[in-house]
Protein backbone atom coordinates (compact mmCIF):
# COMPACT_ATOMS: atom_id res chain seq x y z
CA UNK A 1 0.00 0.00 0.00
CA UNK A 2 1.71 3.69 -1.00
CA UNK A 3 1.24 5.94 1.72
CA UNK A 4 2.05 9.78 1.87
CA UNK A 5 5.74 8.62 3.29
CA UNK A 6 6.31 7.35 -0.12
CA UNK A 7 5.15 10.39 -2.47
CA UNK A 8 8.05 13.11 -3.02
CA UNK A 9 5.02 15.90 -3.71
CA UNK A 10 7.82 18.17 -4.85
CA UNK A 11 8.52 16.09 -7.59
CA UNK A 12 6.31 18.38 -9.64
CA UNK A 13 7.39 21.24 -8.36
CA UNK A 14 7.11 24.30 -11.49
CA UNK A 15 5.60 21.43 -13.97
CA UNK A 16 2.28 22.33 -15.31
CA UNK A 17 -0.94 19.43 -14.53
CA UNK A 18 -3.53 19.37 -16.81
CA UNK A 19 -7.20 18.29 -15.64
CA UNK A 20 -8.60 17.10 -18.75
CA UNK A 21 -12.70 17.06 -18.04
CA UNK A 22 -14.07 19.28 -15.15
CA UNK A 23 -16.62 17.08 -14.15
CA UNK A 24 -17.45 14.08 -11.12
CA UNK A 25 -13.89 13.59 -10.34
CA UNK A 26 -11.95 16.50 -12.56
CA UNK A 27 -13.30 19.64 -9.93
CA UNK A 28 -12.23 17.82 -7.13
CA UNK A 29 -9.04 16.47 -8.20
CA UNK A 30 -8.09 19.92 -9.45
CA UNK A 31 -9.15 21.48 -6.53
CA UNK A 32 -7.56 18.95 -4.60
CA UNK A 33 -4.22 19.59 -6.79
CA UNK A 34 -4.21 22.80 -6.72
CA UNK A 35 -4.60 23.28 -3.24
CA UNK A 36 -1.44 21.11 -2.71
CA UNK A 37 0.82 20.99 -5.28
CA UNK A 38 3.76 23.57 -6.43
CA UNK A 39 2.52 22.86 -10.00
CA UNK A 40 0.88 25.12 -11.94
CA UNK A 41 -2.95 23.65 -12.51
CA UNK A 42 -4.88 24.20 -15.43
CA UNK A 43 -8.05 22.92 -17.07
CA UNK A 44 -8.82 21.59 -20.38
CA UNK A 45 -12.41 21.52 -21.18
CA UNK A 46 -15.04 21.78 -24.41
CA UNK A 47 -17.97 21.02 -22.34
CA UNK A 48 -20.30 24.72 -21.45
CA UNK A 49 -21.67 24.32 -18.41
CA UNK A 50 -17.97 22.81 -16.80
CA UNK A 51 -15.99 24.93 -18.17
CA UNK A 52 -18.28 27.69 -16.48
CA UNK A 53 -17.81 25.94 -13.20
CA UNK A 54 -14.09 25.75 -13.88
CA UNK A 55 -13.94 29.42 -14.68
CA UNK A 56 -15.63 30.21 -11.47
CA UNK A 57 -13.05 28.16 -9.58
CA UNK A 58 -10.34 30.46 -10.71
CA UNK A 59 -8.66 28.35 -13.03
CA UNK A 60 -7.03 28.86 -15.97
CA UNK A 61 -9.16 27.13 -18.99
CA UNK A 62 -8.30 26.17 -22.21
CA UNK A 63 -9.55 23.64 -24.46
CA UNK A 64 -8.51 20.14 -23.99
CA UNK A 65 -6.05 19.88 -27.26
CA UNK A 66 -4.68 23.30 -25.64
CA UNK A 67 -3.96 21.95 -22.33
CA UNK A 68 -2.96 19.08 -23.46
CA UNK A 69 0.20 20.47 -25.08
CA UNK A 70 0.74 22.30 -22.12
CA UNK A 71 0.99 19.42 -19.65
CA UNK A 72 4.08 17.95 -17.80
CA UNK A 73 1.01 15.45 -16.12
CA UNK A 74 -2.29 15.42 -18.02
CA UNK A 75 -5.19 13.76 -16.14
CA UNK A 76 -7.90 12.20 -18.55
CA UNK A 77 -11.10 12.89 -16.82
CA UNK A 78 -13.84 12.31 -19.48
CA UNK A 79 -16.26 10.15 -19.24
CA UNK A 80 -15.01 6.13 -20.18
CA UNK A 81 -16.68 6.13 -23.73
CA UNK A 82 -15.43 9.35 -24.96
CA UNK A 83 -12.28 8.61 -24.20
CA UNK A 84 -11.05 6.90 -27.79
CA UNK A 85 -12.57 10.07 -29.12
CA UNK A 86 -10.71 12.51 -26.35
CA UNK A 87 -7.53 11.10 -26.95
CA UNK A 88 -7.47 11.10 -30.95
CA UNK A 89 -7.88 14.59 -30.56
CA UNK A 90 -5.06 15.63 -28.20
CA UNK A 91 -2.59 13.09 -29.06
CA UNK A 92 -0.91 15.34 -31.72
CA UNK A 93 -0.86 18.10 -28.93
CA UNK A 94 0.59 15.99 -26.38
CA UNK A 95 4.90 16.78 -25.59
CA UNK A 96 7.30 13.09 -25.45
CA UNK A 97 7.68 12.55 -22.11
CA UNK A 98 4.61 13.76 -20.96
CA UNK A 99 2.66 11.38 -17.89
CA UNK A 100 -0.69 10.92 -18.70
CA UNK A 101 -2.85 9.76 -15.96
CA UNK A 102 -6.25 7.72 -16.36
CA UNK A 103 -8.47 7.39 -13.52
CA UNK A 104 -10.06 4.18 -14.98
CA UNK A 105 -8.40 1.38 -16.96
CA UNK A 106 -11.40 0.94 -19.65
CA UNK A 107 -9.85 2.63 -22.37
CA UNK A 108 -6.56 1.39 -22.19
CA UNK A 109 -7.82 -2.43 -21.03
CA UNK A 110 -9.83 -2.58 -23.95
CA UNK A 111 -7.40 -1.61 -26.02
CA UNK A 112 -9.43 1.36 -27.39
CA UNK A 113 -6.71 4.20 -26.56
CA UNK A 114 -2.87 3.23 -27.29
CA UNK A 115 -0.66 6.21 -26.23
CA UNK A 116 2.22 7.30 -28.05
CA UNK A 117 5.40 5.34 -26.98
CA UNK A 118 7.19 8.32 -25.86
CA UNK A 119 4.48 8.81 -23.52
CA UNK A 120 5.01 7.80 -19.70
CA UNK A 121 1.27 6.50 -19.06
CA UNK A 122 -0.32 5.70 -15.60
CA UNK A 123 -3.82 4.98 -13.93
CA UNK A 124 -4.99 6.81 -10.52
CA UNK A 125 -8.30 5.44 -9.81
CA UNK A 126 -10.17 7.03 -6.91
CA UNK A 127 -12.56 4.23 -5.21
CA UNK A 128 -14.12 7.33 -3.93
CA UNK A 129 -17.28 9.22 -5.48
CA UNK A 130 -16.74 12.56 -6.46
CA UNK A 131 -17.94 14.65 -3.58
CA UNK A 132 -16.76 12.84 -0.86
CA UNK A 133 -12.86 12.98 -2.74
CA UNK A 134 -12.93 16.75 -1.97
CA UNK A 135 -14.90 16.68 1.09
CA UNK A 136 -12.46 13.84 2.69
CA UNK A 137 -9.68 16.03 1.49
CA UNK A 138 -10.57 19.11 3.15
CA UNK A 139 -11.22 17.23 6.68
CA UNK A 140 -7.74 15.89 6.70
CA UNK A 141 -8.84 12.64 5.40
CA UNK A 142 -7.27 10.56 2.51
CA UNK A 143 -9.45 7.78 0.52
CA UNK A 144 -8.27 4.52 -1.31
CA UNK A 145 -7.09 4.04 -4.92
CA UNK A 146 -5.46 2.13 -7.35
CA UNK A 147 -2.02 2.96 -9.20
CA UNK A 148 -0.48 1.57 -11.93
CA UNK A 149 2.17 2.62 -14.43
CA UNK A 150 1.44 0.90 -17.95
CA UNK A 151 4.33 2.87 -19.85
CA UNK A 152 7.77 4.56 -18.02
CA UNK A 153 9.72 6.15 -20.84
CA UNK A 154 11.29 8.89 -18.63
CA UNK A 155 12.62 6.59 -15.50
CA UNK A 156 9.91 9.04 -13.66
CA UNK A 157 6.37 7.74 -13.98
CA UNK A 158 6.17 6.06 -10.96
CA UNK A 159 7.44 9.42 -8.95
CA UNK A 160 5.05 11.68 -10.66
CA UNK A 161 2.56 9.37 -10.31
CA UNK A 162 2.64 9.25 -6.54
CA UNK A 163 3.01 12.76 -6.11
CA UNK A 164 -0.52 13.02 -7.85
CA UNK A 165 -2.17 10.80 -6.22
CA UNK A 166 -0.64 12.61 -2.46
CA UNK A 167 -1.57 15.87 -4.21
CA UNK A 168 -4.75 14.21 -4.42
CA UNK A 169 -5.25 13.69 -1.31
CA UNK A 170 -5.34 9.97 -1.58
CA UNK A 171 -2.43 8.54 -0.04
CA UNK A 172 -3.56 9.83 3.55
CA UNK A 173 -4.90 6.38 3.16
CA UNK A 174 -3.47 4.69 1.01
CA UNK A 175 -3.16 3.33 -2.70
CA UNK A 176 -2.69 0.24 -4.10
CA UNK A 177 -0.82 -0.78 -7.08
CA UNK A 178 -3.26 -2.18 -10.08
CA UNK A 179 -2.59 -2.48 -13.67
CA UNK A 180 -5.29 -0.84 -15.24
CA UNK A 181 -6.65 -4.35 -17.23
CA UNK A 182 -7.38 -5.21 -13.37
CA UNK A 183 -8.73 -1.98 -12.78
CA UNK A 184 -11.30 -1.51 -15.43
CA UNK A 185 -12.32 -5.50 -14.81
CA UNK A 186 -12.67 -4.85 -11.26
CA UNK A 187 -14.60 -2.08 -11.70
CA UNK A 188 -17.33 -3.27 -14.55
CA UNK A 189 -17.78 -6.33 -12.73
CA UNK A 190 -18.91 -5.26 -9.39
CA UNK A 191 -21.53 -2.42 -10.97
CA UNK A 192 -22.68 -4.97 -13.27
CA UNK A 193 -22.31 -8.12 -11.20
CA UNK A 194 -23.27 -6.94 -7.67
CA UNK A 195 -25.31 -3.54 -8.30
CA UNK A 196 -28.62 -4.80 -9.77
CA UNK A 197 -28.91 -7.89 -7.50
CA UNK A 198 -28.66 -5.00 -4.47
CA UNK A 199 -30.96 -2.61 -6.81
CA UNK A 200 -33.35 -5.81 -7.52
CA UNK A 201 -33.63 -6.44 -4.02
CA UNK A 202 -34.30 -3.16 -2.90
CA UNK A 203 -36.91 -2.42 -5.82
CA UNK A 204 -38.16 -6.14 -5.04
CA UNK A 205 -38.55 -5.61 -1.13
CA UNK A 206 -40.30 -2.84 -1.34
CA UNK A 207 -42.57 -3.23 -3.88
CA UNK A 208 -43.79 -6.94 -2.30
CA UNK A 209 -43.73 -4.85 0.88
CA UNK A 210 -45.97 -2.25 -0.29
CA UNK A 211 -48.58 -5.04 -1.62
CA UNK A 212 -48.82 -6.73 1.55
CA UNK A 213 -50.01 -3.57 3.27
CA UNK A 214 -46.67 -2.49 4.42
CA UNK A 215 -45.53 0.97 5.17
CA UNK A 216 -43.94 2.27 1.94
CA UNK A 217 -42.47 5.17 4.21
CA UNK A 218 -41.46 2.67 6.47
CA UNK A 219 -39.93 0.00 4.15
CA UNK A 220 -37.75 3.10 2.69
CA UNK A 221 -36.47 4.16 6.15
CA UNK A 222 -35.47 0.77 7.07
CA UNK A 223 -33.60 -0.01 3.57
CA UNK A 224 -31.71 2.93 3.10
CA UNK A 225 -33.75 6.49 4.11
CA UNK A 226 -32.49 6.13 7.76
CA UNK A 227 -29.19 5.56 6.89
CA UNK A 228 -28.97 2.82 8.98
CA UNK A 229 -27.94 0.61 5.84
CA UNK A 230 -24.95 2.79 4.69
CA UNK A 231 -24.04 2.58 8.29
CA UNK A 232 -23.99 -0.95 7.97
CA UNK A 233 -21.54 -1.20 5.09
CA UNK A 234 -19.42 1.37 6.61
CA UNK A 235 -19.27 -1.46 9.84
CA UNK A 236 -18.70 -3.85 6.95
CA UNK A 237 -15.64 -2.02 6.11
CA UNK A 238 -14.57 -1.35 9.39
CA UNK A 239 -15.39 -4.40 11.60
CA UNK A 240 -15.58 -7.30 8.83
CA UNK A 241 -18.45 -8.58 6.48
CA UNK A 242 -19.38 -11.02 8.44
CA UNK A 243 -18.32 -9.96 11.76
CA UNK A 244 -20.39 -6.47 11.29
CA UNK A 245 -23.61 -8.70 11.77
CA UNK A 246 -22.98 -9.33 15.37
CA UNK A 247 -23.70 -5.53 15.98
CA UNK A 248 -27.34 -5.87 14.96
CA UNK A 249 -28.43 -8.49 17.52
CA UNK A 250 -29.12 -12.52 17.11
CA UNK A 251 -32.40 -11.81 16.06
CA UNK A 252 -30.86 -10.36 12.37
CA UNK A 253 -28.85 -13.20 12.27
CA UNK A 254 -30.62 -16.05 12.80
CA UNK A 255 -33.43 -15.00 10.67
CA UNK A 256 -30.83 -13.29 7.94
CA UNK A 257 -28.64 -16.53 7.62
CA UNK A 258 -31.57 -18.63 7.26
CA UNK A 259 -32.99 -17.09 4.48
CA UNK A 260 -29.48 -16.25 2.50
CA UNK A 261 -29.63 -20.55 2.74
CA UNK A 262 -32.80 -20.68 0.55
CA UNK A 263 -31.61 -18.04 -2.00
CA UNK A 264 -30.34 -19.47 -5.73
CA UNK A 265 -26.80 -18.70 -5.37
CA UNK A 266 -26.22 -20.77 -8.24
CA UNK A 267 -28.66 -19.14 -10.25
CA UNK A 268 -26.96 -15.76 -8.92
CA UNK A 269 -23.27 -17.25 -9.57
CA UNK A 270 -24.36 -17.87 -13.18
CA UNK A 271 -25.37 -14.27 -14.18
CA UNK A 272 -22.93 -13.32 -12.45
CA UNK A 273 -19.95 -15.27 -14.42
CA UNK A 274 -22.24 -14.12 -17.82
CA UNK A 275 -21.31 -10.68 -16.53
CA UNK A 276 -17.82 -11.51 -16.43
CA UNK A 277 -17.37 -13.30 -19.59
CA UNK A 278 -18.72 -10.38 -21.10
CA UNK A 279 -16.51 -7.30 -19.64
CA UNK A 280 -13.18 -9.51 -19.89
CA UNK A 281 -14.07 -11.06 -23.80
CA UNK A 282 -14.79 -6.95 -24.59
CA UNK A 283 -18.40 -7.39 -25.27
CA UNK A 284 -19.63 -4.95 -22.90
CA UNK A 285 -16.91 -2.30 -23.94
CA UNK A 286 -18.07 -3.22 -27.79
CA UNK A 287 -21.56 -2.27 -26.79
CA UNK A 288 -20.91 1.24 -24.63
CA UNK A 289 -18.83 2.43 -27.64
CA UNK A 290 -21.76 1.59 -30.22
CA UNK A 291 -24.14 2.90 -27.85
CA UNK A 292 -21.98 6.28 -27.52
CA UNK A 293 -20.92 6.64 -31.34
CA UNK A 294 -24.89 5.99 -32.49
CA UNK A 295 -25.56 8.90 -29.99
CA UNK A 296 -26.66 7.16 -26.94
CA UNK A 297 -29.90 5.77 -28.65
CA UNK A 298 -30.95 3.89 -24.68
CA UNK A 299 -30.18 6.91 -22.84
CA UNK A 300 -33.65 8.21 -22.75
CA UNK A 301 -34.98 4.90 -21.61
CA UNK A 302 -32.41 4.53 -18.52
CA UNK A 303 -33.55 8.51 -17.83
CA UNK A 304 -37.14 7.38 -18.18
CA UNK A 305 -36.93 4.44 -15.75
CA UNK A 306 -34.41 6.65 -13.15
CA UNK A 307 -36.87 9.36 -13.53
CA UNK A 308 -40.07 7.27 -13.48
CA UNK A 309 -42.31 8.95 -10.73
CA UNK A 310 -43.31 5.52 -9.33
CA UNK A 311 -44.52 4.93 -5.30
CA UNK A 312 -40.87 4.43 -4.42
CA UNK A 313 -39.85 8.13 -5.72
CA UNK A 314 -43.05 9.60 -4.37
CA UNK A 315 -42.29 8.03 -0.89
CA UNK A 316 -38.75 9.35 -0.85
CA UNK A 317 -40.04 13.46 -1.90
CA UNK A 318 -42.51 13.11 0.86
CA UNK A 319 -39.91 11.87 3.20
CA UNK A 320 -37.90 14.79 1.81
CA UNK A 321 -40.85 17.06 2.69
CA UNK A 322 -41.11 16.28 6.03
CA UNK B 1 -41.09 3.99 -23.93
CA UNK B 2 -43.71 6.96 -23.49
CA UNK B 3 -46.91 6.39 -21.38
CA UNK B 4 -49.75 6.19 -24.17
CA UNK B 5 -52.67 8.54 -24.30
CA UNK B 6 -55.51 6.70 -22.69
CA UNK B 7 -57.74 4.77 -24.71
CA UNK B 8 -60.68 2.38 -24.44
CA UNK B 9 -58.75 -1.36 -23.13
CA UNK B 10 -60.72 -4.03 -26.19
CA UNK B 11 -63.11 -5.78 -23.76
CA UNK B 12 -61.97 -9.64 -24.16
CA UNK B 13 -58.73 -8.51 -22.20
CA UNK B 14 -60.35 -7.37 -19.47
CA UNK B 15 -62.40 -10.36 -18.95
CA UNK B 16 -59.61 -12.92 -19.26
CA UNK B 17 -58.13 -15.07 -22.08
CA UNK B 18 -56.87 -17.96 -22.54
CA UNK B 19 -53.06 -19.21 -23.64
CA UNK B 20 -54.76 -20.46 -27.47
CA UNK B 21 -55.95 -16.35 -27.84
CA UNK B 22 -53.45 -14.98 -26.91
CA UNK B 23 -51.33 -16.98 -29.31
CA UNK B 24 -53.11 -15.78 -31.73
CA UNK B 25 -53.57 -12.53 -31.07
CA UNK B 26 -49.73 -12.72 -30.51
CA UNK B 27 -49.42 -14.04 -34.31
CA UNK B 28 -51.08 -10.65 -35.07
CA UNK B 29 -49.29 -8.14 -33.29
CA UNK B 30 -46.36 -9.80 -34.82
CA UNK B 31 -47.53 -9.53 -38.47
CA UNK B 32 -47.96 -5.95 -37.51
CA UNK B 33 -44.81 -5.62 -35.99
CA UNK B 34 -42.88 -6.60 -39.18
CA UNK B 35 -44.67 -4.13 -41.21
CA UNK B 36 -43.03 -1.70 -38.53
CA UNK B 37 -39.40 -2.62 -38.68
CA UNK B 38 -36.97 -1.05 -41.95
CA UNK B 39 -35.14 -3.48 -43.44
CA UNK B 40 -32.12 -1.97 -41.32
CA UNK B 41 -34.04 -2.81 -38.04
CA UNK B 42 -35.01 -6.09 -38.77
CA UNK B 43 -31.33 -7.57 -39.95
CA UNK B 44 -30.25 -5.60 -36.42
CA UNK B 45 -32.95 -7.99 -34.76
CA UNK B 46 -31.88 -10.58 -36.44
CA UNK B 47 -28.62 -9.90 -35.71
CA UNK B 48 -29.23 -9.23 -32.04
CA UNK B 49 -32.02 -11.37 -31.17
CA UNK B 50 -32.91 -14.26 -33.46
CA UNK B 51 -35.39 -15.55 -31.19
CA UNK B 52 -37.08 -14.03 -28.20
CA UNK B 53 -39.43 -16.04 -26.43
CA UNK B 54 -43.06 -14.11 -24.54
CA UNK B 55 -44.11 -15.66 -21.94
CA UNK B 56 -47.73 -14.46 -20.37
CA UNK B 57 -47.66 -16.57 -16.88
CA UNK B 58 -51.01 -14.96 -16.53
CA UNK B 59 -52.69 -16.60 -19.44
CA UNK B 60 -50.22 -19.79 -19.94
CA UNK B 61 -49.09 -18.39 -23.12
CA UNK B 62 -45.87 -18.86 -24.41
CA UNK B 63 -45.17 -17.22 -28.03
CA UNK B 64 -41.56 -17.03 -29.87
CA UNK B 65 -40.73 -14.27 -32.71
CA UNK B 66 -38.33 -15.50 -34.58
CA UNK B 67 -36.16 -12.67 -36.58
CA UNK B 68 -34.87 -13.29 -39.90
CA UNK B 69 -33.45 -10.26 -42.17
CA UNK B 70 -36.50 -10.89 -44.86
CA UNK B 71 -39.01 -10.87 -41.98
CA UNK B 72 -40.72 -11.90 -38.67
CA UNK B 73 -42.37 -14.99 -38.05
CA UNK B 74 -44.14 -15.89 -35.04
CA UNK B 75 -43.85 -19.48 -33.75
CA UNK B 76 -45.15 -21.63 -30.42
CA UNK B 77 -42.40 -21.88 -28.39
CA UNK B 78 -39.32 -22.93 -29.71
CA UNK B 79 -35.42 -23.90 -28.82
CA UNK B 80 -32.81 -21.81 -27.22
CA UNK B 81 -34.38 -18.71 -27.27
CA UNK B 82 -31.92 -15.45 -27.17
CA UNK B 83 -34.14 -13.55 -25.01
CA UNK B 84 -37.19 -14.49 -22.46
CA UNK B 85 -39.07 -11.66 -21.76
CA UNK B 86 -41.97 -12.40 -18.83
CA UNK B 87 -44.60 -10.52 -18.55
CA UNK B 88 -48.20 -10.97 -17.48
CA UNK B 89 -50.58 -10.13 -20.56
CA UNK B 90 -52.11 -7.14 -18.33
CA UNK B 91 -48.83 -5.14 -18.21
CA UNK B 92 -48.48 -5.31 -22.49
CA UNK B 93 -52.17 -4.40 -22.35
CA UNK B 94 -51.69 -1.59 -19.83
CA UNK B 95 -48.35 -0.07 -21.40
CA UNK B 96 -50.02 -0.43 -24.66
CA UNK B 97 -53.18 0.91 -23.93
CA UNK B 98 -51.35 3.91 -21.85
CA UNK B 99 -52.26 2.84 -18.58
CA UNK B 100 -48.93 2.76 -16.85
CA UNK B 101 -45.39 2.64 -18.69
CA UNK B 102 -43.01 -0.26 -19.14
CA UNK B 103 -40.46 1.77 -17.07
CA UNK B 104 -43.01 1.34 -13.82
CA UNK B 105 -43.60 -1.96 -14.67
CA UNK B 106 -40.17 -3.10 -14.70
CA UNK B 107 -39.07 -1.02 -11.49
CA UNK B 108 -42.25 -2.84 -9.98
CA UNK B 109 -40.51 -6.46 -11.16
CA UNK B 110 -43.23 -6.96 -13.13
CA UNK B 111 -41.35 -7.74 -16.29
CA UNK B 112 -37.95 -9.58 -16.55
CA UNK B 113 -36.11 -10.53 -19.45
CA UNK B 114 -33.63 -13.36 -19.37
CA UNK B 115 -30.45 -13.05 -21.62
CA UNK B 116 -30.72 -9.23 -21.22
CA UNK B 117 -27.16 -7.83 -21.70
CA UNK B 118 -25.49 -4.42 -22.90
CA UNK B 119 -25.28 -5.63 -26.00
CA UNK B 120 -28.85 -6.30 -26.90
CA UNK B 121 -30.46 -3.22 -24.93
CA UNK B 122 -30.17 -0.92 -28.16
CA UNK B 123 -32.61 -3.15 -30.12
CA UNK B 124 -34.95 -4.33 -27.31
CA UNK B 125 -35.28 -0.65 -27.30
CA UNK B 126 -36.10 -0.11 -30.96
CA UNK B 127 -39.03 -2.71 -30.65
CA UNK B 128 -40.73 -1.45 -27.72
CA UNK B 129 -42.87 1.41 -29.55
CA UNK B 130 -43.79 -0.78 -33.13
CA UNK B 131 -44.56 -3.63 -30.82
CA UNK B 132 -46.92 -1.78 -28.63
CA UNK B 133 -48.64 0.23 -31.52
CA UNK B 134 -48.55 -3.19 -32.75
CA UNK B 135 -50.19 -4.88 -29.82
CA UNK B 136 -52.48 -1.69 -29.33
CA UNK B 137 -54.24 -2.50 -33.34
CA UNK B 138 -54.43 -5.68 -33.07
CA UNK B 139 -56.30 -6.04 -29.57
CA UNK B 140 -58.85 -3.66 -31.42
CA UNK B 141 -58.91 -6.08 -34.35
CA UNK B 142 -59.49 -9.29 -32.37
CA UNK B 143 -61.44 -7.58 -30.11
CA UNK B 144 -63.82 -6.16 -33.14
CA UNK B 145 -63.44 -8.32 -35.96
CA UNK B 146 -65.57 -6.71 -38.39
CA UNK B 147 -64.16 -3.16 -38.37
CA UNK B 148 -60.37 -3.80 -38.15
CA UNK B 149 -58.59 -0.66 -37.09
CA UNK B 150 -56.80 1.42 -39.79
CA UNK B 151 -53.29 0.40 -40.61
CA UNK B 152 -51.40 3.16 -39.51
CA UNK B 153 -47.69 1.30 -40.88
Amino acid sequence: MFRDEHADPGALRGTTVAILGYGLLGRPLALNLRDTLEARVIVGSDDDPSSRQARDDGFHLTALAEAAGEADVALVLVPDEVQPAVLARIAPRLRPGTLLVFASGYALANGLVVPATDLDVGLFAPRMGGDAIRERFLAGRGYLSYVGVEQDVTGTAWTRLLAIAAGAGSLRQGALEMSAREEAVLDLYVEQACGPWLGAAILSAFHVGVEAGLSPLGLLLEMYLSGEMSETFAQMARDGFLSSSRAHGYAAAFGGMTRTFAIDREGMAAHMREVLTEIENGGFARALQDEFEAGYPCRAFIEQVIGEDDLLSRTEAVFRAM
Amino acid sequence: MPVRPPAQPPEFLMNGVGGDEVSALMGRVIERLDGRLDPDQRRQLATAMPAILWEFPDTGARVQLVATPAALCCVSAGDAPSLVVRMPLGTLHDAAFGRCSLAASFLAGRITVRGMSPTRLREFILLVDPLLESFREAAREHSSPAAPAPDVS
